[in-house]
């Protein structure tokens, strides 16, 4: 399809990462020299968030988020370690695959943003209309695209008839062929106070937000919701709704626990960088909220496996307030977490 | 949750590999591949079956003249009447009606077109009604 056909530099050190856009932008950054892990761009670019929002349906199903707004991390990051970015959007397609083709030729490797849907080398099973998913393009063969998609062990290719549509799918956070790469960089980035500032961020957005949608709050406004799920709908649309929840927290690549994990691996890093033993602490509380995460997850996954059994009704709704007590626990726990952040700071 | 605590359950992901934070002897964080987990599983499995039972009911419509090959095809690519409309152009009310066997049959060429092209397929999928069973692109 490309006038440039095949484009050379079909070298990429490609990273297994949990998360698709804090690993793609640290891939970006490894290639042009500065090494820092996965977990260290998703904390500098105050990746950790709750978001709870009822009214916002997608398929008819709540909008329930662990981190923050799609490309935060990425600009967030990039602002506090100095690093320019380019980011194009493109409104034909014909366009955006032709600037695509030329960054490729230049031995530019570039990161993208697709709809997870149309990308065939995903397992079947996640394929669902996502359109948030970050992947770095980085040579091309024939009319393959050759990617580092972070997400997954080893690099993968890509026809270019479902990159095309994957960069250009429609609907919510419509990828409008987003196009991202280092334009300049510091050469003497201050760790330091980029860790403090993505630190700063993430204490005030969990703890402050006067909204009951939002940080530690949300958690709190989800577990009286779910407390109420089983007499409100239909079992099965409790489970739906359930099931939600469990997929946000582990399916769509969180590290675990809703990167309550990755975001504990954060901390201790920092704790070394900056010499607070306070913040290794902090990290050693919220590997545990994550495990009451998982326990959560364990727990639903079992109610939703159980479906709707010998009809017990009550067994259901006594099931549903176990896991509301369990996520007011986390909430409870996380404001101590982000309190002792805050603290030491 | 440690290292040995990461699950490697067959799961969803093909043979593939997610990865995880976990911690080992010492208490530090690393990156460990998982299998995948019975628990996501299970969560995805609930979410893939409202997708199938959709496909079904679609599928049964078509069949029975209640609906045209749109609402399967809508279906079988996760799309409601509002996303397909974000993706042809098409009013998602127009759309709707297009769900219509007597509309559909009626439709002209370049509507088609742009309906076969929002799914990737051509112009004769589109137009046939689905045998049986689900499908998938």
């Amino acid at each position: 399809m490309s006038a440039l056909g095949t484009s050379a530099p079909a070298q990429f050190d490609h990273v297994h990462a949990a998360h698709c856009e804090s690993g793609s932008f640290a891939a970006l950054l490894r290639h042009d020299g500065l090494k820092l892990s996965e977990a260290m761009v998703f904390g500098i670019g105050s990746g950790l968030f709750f978001l709870y929002l009822p009214f916002v349906k997608i398929y008819g199903l709540p909008l329930i988020a662990y981190r923050d707004m799609p490309n935060s991390i990425i600009s967030r990051s990039a602002q506090r370690l100095g690093v320019k970015v380019v980011r194009t959007r493109y409104g034909d397609p014909e366009r955006g695959m032709q600037a695509l083709d030329r960054m490729l030729a230049q031995g530019q490797p570039v990161g993208m943003q697709t709809g997870v849907f149309w990308l065939p080398y995903f397992p079947r099973d996640l394929r669902f209309q996502f359109n948030g998913h970050h992947v770095i393009a980085y040579g091309k063969q024939d009319d393959d695209y050759l990617l580092s998609d972070t997400v997954f062990e080893e690099v993968v290719r890509c026809p270019a008839e479902d990159l095309r549509r994957a960069r250009f799918s429609k609907g919510p956070l419509a990828p409008r062929g987003l196009l991202y790469y280092l334009e300049s960089r510091s050469q003497h980035p201050d760790i330091e106070r980029a860790v403090r500032a993505g630190l700063r961020t993430t204490v005030s957005r969990m703890l402050r937000i006067p909204l009951p949608l939002m940080g530690v709050a949300g958690i709190r406004t989800l577990a009286g919701a779910i407390a109420r799920w089983p007499t409100r709908m239909s079992g099965h649309a409790a489970r739906s709704h359930l099931a939600n929840v469990i997929r946000m927290q582990e399916e769509i690549g969180t590290g675990g626990a809703g990167f309550r994990f990755m975001y504990a691996a954060f901390l201790d890093e920092a704790s070394a960088m900056l010499g607070r033993p306070a913040l290794h602490e902090a990290s050693a509380m919220l590997s545990d909220t994550g495990d009451l995460w998982r326990e959560f997850a364990v727990q639903g996954a079992q109610l939703i496996r159980a479906g709707d059994g010998d009809g017990d009704r009550n067994a259901a709704i006594a099931g549903y307030k176990a896991l509301s007590g369990l996520l007011l626990e986390c909430a409870r726990r996380e404001r101590q977490v982000f309190r002792a952040i805050g603290a030491a700071l | 949750m440690r290292i040995d605590q990461v699950p490697q359950d067959d799961s969803i992901l093909e043979g593939r590999h997610r990865a995880c934070y976990a911690q080992d002897d010492k208490g530090r964080y690393t990156v460990t591949a998982s299998r995948g987990w019975n628990v996501e599983a299970i969560a995805n499995r609930q979410a893939l079956s409202d997708v199938e039972a959709k496909i079904d009911q679609a599928t049964r419509d078509v069949a029975q003249g209640r609906a045209s090959p749109l609402a399967f095809h809508m279906a079988c690519f996760h799309m409601d009447a509002g996303l397909l409309a974000a993706h042809t152009g098409i009013w998602s009310l127009r759309i709707r009606r297009h769900m219509r066997p007597d509309v559909f049959a009626r439709l002209p060429e370049r509507v088609l077109q742009r309906y076969a092209d929002a799914f990737g397929i051509d112009l004769p999928s589109l137009k046939r009604a689905p045998d049986s069973g689900t499908q998938f692109p």
